[in-house]
């Protein structure tokens, strides 16, 4: 049997659980009598993690590498670990399992795009062969994972707040503005520190491959700017007293920042990322 | 003294002052990011080479007249940039050393059940009068240690009270951090100082000494050639033996392993052999040898004018139209343009001489074989292979890399430890009721939530452990 084809199908059946996962609970936030549905979903979408983690694993077997060259891999995990993050949330903090409404679409889309990304095997050139950018790799989704939930979790407060989500049964079934504002700043100030982790690992790596840990090049002056919004987003909240829609606001910004910075700019500028994010 | 002297503050009162101002820092932030995103809109020099920008002028002249004009192709070491630097790291020391004192003095001071006059009580317990107020103070007390919580008891007037709080390490992850910055730009200066960097080309059988005039590019700092800082250039000399490339297949431009043999002498003695890769520097003599990403084939030639003879390599550097790797050299003593191209090393060259923009000669060489025009003759001896080695010192890195993980190491104090208060007071008036209140510092919606839980736990560790009935709850 095909290794490949195997790879493809499990990471279809993770993408198709993400899409009924996304659908569950959007029913269940909208119709009051499918709200029993809401729990389904987001343990269907948490389920879709196993094949989807079995999917990296045989890759990882057949490629001799972590999942981080080429867009395919680092959509793929990226996506992964978006989910993980926010089935540790949603245990701890139950009342968040609405977000997935927002956060399963999004994953579908990115793993779909993955898919649909060529796939052939990148071997591991040199520049890449270091622990260092192990460690950067895997901080940066530790990073982006938690700043991608604040801010969807901020998107919902916006919502909620605005007056666009109307109905009442989905006001009930998401937390108060002020739960959602204070969980996205956690996972914000987690992610910061993730993120300042993932500067200092490619700052090393890039000492130790090219002997300069700082050149600002393009994907390295982005990864520093989007650090720097975010550690505006925190003095406004820890300093200046910033709460609610203000807070969140700055939020949805330095999220979109950090977006562009991760999936635009390296196909603006090319840079030492190109190889990691490749189609 | 006038009249009012006495209110005035000194001027380096006001400077400080300024520089603690959080809209300062702010603003500061906001700047630095500015300008780095600018900076990313325009080429730089430093970056892309010289050649590389010059090409880029020729495409965009209107933006490149802007650039110019504005100092934006160097912006990163543009003293105004740099100075922008410069005031965000005062303002982080300015504002530094204050937070280290307000968290020492959190850390000894102890918390006060009621931390002020008026402060509400959150969750209220009405309570019989069965049981002794130590009693209850003792099983709050345990229930809140049993959620981690530190606890300070005081006994005031007629009344029992308990403080406790948790996270009280939260308070020293803002100055910690910080400080992690101010070493960061201690080593950061330590290399600007101190440091060297330069970029040298040479062919298999080659070698280049370590001296200032060896590197075809070189920055150094003011203090690299201090003898109490080592000295500056060593002398040594680096031999490459043997280069090699291995294609990846990550398609056309994108090579596998990338290495290079060298060998390194000092006077006539070898002391060290060492094969330089990607991930792979060479370390000698307080210099690091890093293995460059660019490479090309060298013909190694013969030149006969005459009686008069020489040797020497050219570098080809990678061809972009055709591929192959091509460059334009003229013999030493003539005015003759020689462009040399080759596909790669197993193959010859194709050689084209102009004299005044006219062919003088064009036709392939192999290796052995000879170029004959005028009274000129070029041998091809050998075609080898050249690359570029990048040689540093800095000593500013270990710095760097301290001041990174102390600033880390702040970052997860203030994002584990959040730092929560909680008072619990006795009163026995006409009524007897406990009264729980508190604060969290950095999330209180939350913090309210962990609070009711603590005051259902109470309520359920005192109807368990002292059959204290609880009556009701009262008024908030």
């Amino acid at each position: 049997m095909n290794l490949f084809t195997n790879e493809i199908t499990y990471l279809w059946i993770g993408v198709t659980m993400y899409a009924v996962a996304g659908v569950l609970i959007t029913l269940s936030l909208v119709f009051a009598r499918l709200g029993n549905l809401l729990g389904k979903g987001v343990a269907i979408g948490i389920l879709g993690l196993i094949p989807h983690a079995v999917a990296i694993a045989i890759r990882w077997v057949q490629v001799g590498h972590g999942p981080y060259v080429g867009f395919y891999e680092v959509a793929s995990s990226e996506a992964w670990v978006g989910v993980a993050i926010f089935a540790l949330v949603a245990w701890r903090y139950p009342r968040l399992r609405g977000a997935g409404v927002l956060l399963f679409p999004a994953t579908f889309l990115l793993v779909g795009g993955a898919v649909l990304s060529p796939s052939e095997p990148k071997e591991l050139i040199p520049a890449l062969r270091s622990w260092w950018l192990v460690l950067h790799v895997i901080f940066a989704k530790l990073a982006y994972g938690p700043y991608l939930l604040a801010l969807d979790l901020s998107v919902l407060y916006w919502l909620k707040v605005k007056g666009f989500i109307k109905a009442d049964v989905i006001n009930r079934r998401l937390p108060e503005p002020a739960v959602l504002d204070e969980i996205a700043y956690r996972l914000i100030g987690f992610g910061f520190l993730m993120h300042g982790v993932m500067n200092v690992a490619g700052a090393i790596w890039a000492n130790q491959a090219w002997g300069s840990y700082w050149s600002w090049d393009p994907i390295e002056t982005w990864s520093l700017i989007s650090w720097i919004v975010f550690a505006i987003v925190l003095h406004l909240r820890l300093v200046h007293g910033w709460r609610g829609g203000r807070a969140v606001g700055s939020v949805i910004v330095a999220g979109i920042v950090t977006v562009f910075a991760f999936f635009a700019v390296p196909y603006i500028y090319g840079g030492s990322h190109l190889p990691l994010i490749s189609f | 003294m006038r009249f009012g002297d006495e209110a005035r503050p000194k001027p380096i009162s006001r400077i400080y002052r300024f520089l603690r101002s959080r809209m300062l820092a702010l603003v500061l932030l906001a700047v630095v990011g500015g300008l780095s995103f600018t900076g990313t809109l325009f080429p730089q020099v430093a970056r892309i080479g010289p050649v590389a920008y010059g090409q880029w002028v020729e495409a965009n002249p209107q933006l490149a007249v802007l650039a110019q004009l504005l100092g934006l192709e160097s912006l990163y070491s543009s003293w105004w940039f740099l100075l922008v630097f410069a005031l965000l790291y005062a303002s982080t020391l300015a504002c530094t050393v204050p937070q280290f004192t307000a968290a020492l003095k959190i850390t000894r001071s102890q918390p006060k059940a009621p931390p002020g006059a008026g402060a509400p009580a959150l969750h209220t317990l009405c309570l019989t009068r069965k049981t002794p107020n130590a009693e209850i103070i003792e099983t709050v007390r345990t229930t809140l240690q049993g959620r981690g919580y530190a606890c300070f008891r005081s006994e005031e007037n007629n009344r029992n009270s308990l403080a406790a709080r948790k996270g009280i390490m939260g308070v020293w992850g803002s100055p910690i951090f910080h400080s992690g910055l101010l070493v960061i730009l201690v080593g950061v200066v330590v290399s600007g100082l101190t440091g060297f960097a330069g970029y040298v080309e040479v062919g298999e059988g080659q070698g280049f000494v370590d001296q200032s005039d060896t590197y075809i590019q070189a920055s150094e700092g003011p203090m690299f050639r201090g003898w109490w800082w080592g000295g500056g250039h060593q002398g040594f000399v680096v031999v490459l033996e043997r280069f090699t490339v291995k294609d990846s297949n990550w398609g056309k431009g994108v090579p596998g392993e990338i290495t290079s043999e060298v060998l390194v002498r000092e006077g006539n003695a070898v002391v060290k052999r060492h094969r330089i890769g990607i991930n792979a520097p060479l370390e000698y003599g307080g210099m690091t040898i890093y293995q460059g990403d660019l490479y090309g084939i060298a013909p190694l030639f013969t030149l006969t004018q005459g009686k008069d003879r020489q040797q020497g390599m050219v570098n080809l550097a990678p061809e972009r139209t055709r591929g192959g790797y091509e460059n334009t050299f003229t013999p030493p003593g003539t005015t003759y343009g020689v462009k040399v191209w080759s596909g790669d090393i197993d193959g010859g060259i194709e050689l084209e001489v102009l004299e005044k923009g006219q062919v003088v000669y064009a036709g392939t060489l192999q290796k052995g074989e000879k170029a004959t025009w005028g009274d000129i003759s070029l041998d091809l001896n050998d075609l080898r292979q050249w690359t570029g080695l990048r040689v540093v010192k800095d000593d500013g890195i270990p710095i760097i890399y301290i001041g990174s993980a102390v600033a880390m190491i702040g970052l997860a104090i203030s994002f584990l430890f959040l730092r929560r208060e909680v008072w619990v007071i006795i009163e026995d008036n006409q009524e007897r009721r406990l009264k729980i209140g508190g604060r969290g510092y950095r999330a209180t919606a939350l913090f309210r939530e962990e609070l009711a839980e603590i005051a259902r736990k109470i309520e359920q560790n005192l109807q368990e452990r002292v059959s204290e009935a609880i009556t009701g709850e009262g008024d908030q």
